[in-house]
């Protein structure tokens, strides 16, 4: 068991200790697959998701500043991963589209009950920028400072953007009550 | 209060960054507006659905795999070169070799060595091989040329197009070639170099470099 806080992990992994990146994956992979399957809506996708975030921080761990803490700072490497991803599979959908071909997407762990089925789906079918709120919000238990500290923006323009995500969220379930 | 803000205060609420002198504002107006009462029950009802979406547990062999993809269809945009080189990359800043990524090694080389650029040019998705193959290889390939003490560097381009600079041009968008990536070697001479490169999967499996010395003046 080490005993060295986080913030100290990082500054060794930057300096290229992959033994630190070691302890700092085993405290935080679960919390960072969460948020990478939240994001994805796919497990296995998650998988992938979380082993690229750890990458990224052994890549850029000479970035991560002390003032900082490293749990935000680590949410904000999630964080870009997934909307890395969302964004190509966003163009390569679009690209399927544009030659007519179906794309299916994976949308795992199913409920039994419906009611939960059309809520995952109202918010899968929030686009990431305002997806990303709602789950670090609900699952991650962020206020909206920490939330514009992550997201390298203002306070404002999260409240903003989680008054809109509430909004499209609750369009989306009507629109998904009204099919059945 | 008016009740076209009221779902604004909710979602705050819901989301517990609502002040509480706010928050009793708004528990008084719901307590008579019936409509408001409707909307914040409707909101609640799928705020409380979020938390009981079901997550899947981490995978019990969930273990750090630097480098490694093992499902190349569900990898992103990422190239068979890009995890090379990201592998390279990771291999030489962990395993104490004293390198860095695209930095030329510390202290100069032997009187007898030269420094060589292996430019790759955006054909590494056509090499004939899986990718969990590939990176295999390439694992190999990077570890045995840096405990020869060979390797140098390498890195991936990214996808975009650059930017061609010139007196008249000042920045024009366009790429100046098809170049990728590249990887720095270490070698006594062109014939080493080129011994190097196959070696390497990247020839094995159908790419080709261009290999060019870099003029240590």
């Amino acid at each position: 068991m080490s005993h060295r806080t986080d913030e100290q992990l990082v500054v060794a992994v930057g300096k290229g200790d992959k033994g630190a990146l070691g302890i700092l994956y085993e405290r935080h992979h679960r919390r960072v697959h969460s948020l990478c399957y939240r994001m994805s809506g796919d497990p296995a996708t998650a998988d992938d998701l979380l082993q690229e975030t750890f990458l990224k921080v052994l890549r850029h761990g000479r970035g991560f500043k002390s003032k900082a803490t490293f749990t935000t700072w680590l949410y904000r490497v999630t964080r870009n991963v997934c909307l890395d991803h969302l964004n190509a599979e966003t163009r390569k959908q679009e690209r399927a589209a544009e030659l007519s071909q179906a794309v299916e997407i994976d949308m795992q762990v199913p409920t039994a009950n419906p009611n939960l089925e059309k809520i995952r789906e109202a918010l899968y079918r929030l686009p990431p920028d305002k997806r990303e709120i709602l789950v670090l919000s609900r699952y991650e238990g962020l206020s909206y400072k920490e939330i514009a500290e992550v997201c390298s923006t203002t306070v404002g323009a999260i409240k903003v953007r989680a008054h809109r995500a509430i909004r499209e969220l609750r369009r989306n379930y009507e629109e998904l009550e009204n099919l059945t | 209060m008016k009740c076209e803000n009221v779902q604004d205060l909710i979602a705050d609420s819901l989301m517990d960054t609502l002040p509480a002198e706010e928050q009793r504002d708004l528990d008084s107006h719901i307590a008579t507006c019936s409509v408001c009462a409707e909307e914040l029950s409707k909101l609640t009802q799928l705020w409380s659905g979020l938390a009981e979406l079901p997550a899947p547990p981490v995978p019990a062999d969930s273990a750090l795999r630097l480098g490694k993809h093992t499902n190349p269809d569900r990898s992103s945009a990422t190239t068979h070169l890009k995890k090379a080189a990201g592998l390279v990359g990771l291999l030489l800043l962990s395993g104490g070799y004293g390198y860095q990524m695209g930095v030329r090694r510390t202290g100069p080389p032997a009187n007898s060595e030269g420094t060589f650029i292996m430019l790759v040019r955006g054909e590494e998705q056509n090499l004939r091989a899986s990718e969990e193959t590939l990176m295999q290889e390439y694992s190999a390939w990077a570890n045995s040329l840096a405990e020869r003490g060979l390797f140098a560097g390498g890195e991936k381009l990214t996808d975009e197009p650059g930017r061609w600079v010139a007196s008249a041009t000042a920045g024009e968008t366009r790429s100046s070639s098809d170049i990728s990536g590249y990887f720095l070697i270490t070698a006594r001479n062109y014939d080493e170099a080129v011994a190097i490169a196959n070696e390497s999967p990247h020839i094995r499996y159908g790419g080709s470099f261009e290999i060019r010395q870099i003029d240590d003046l």
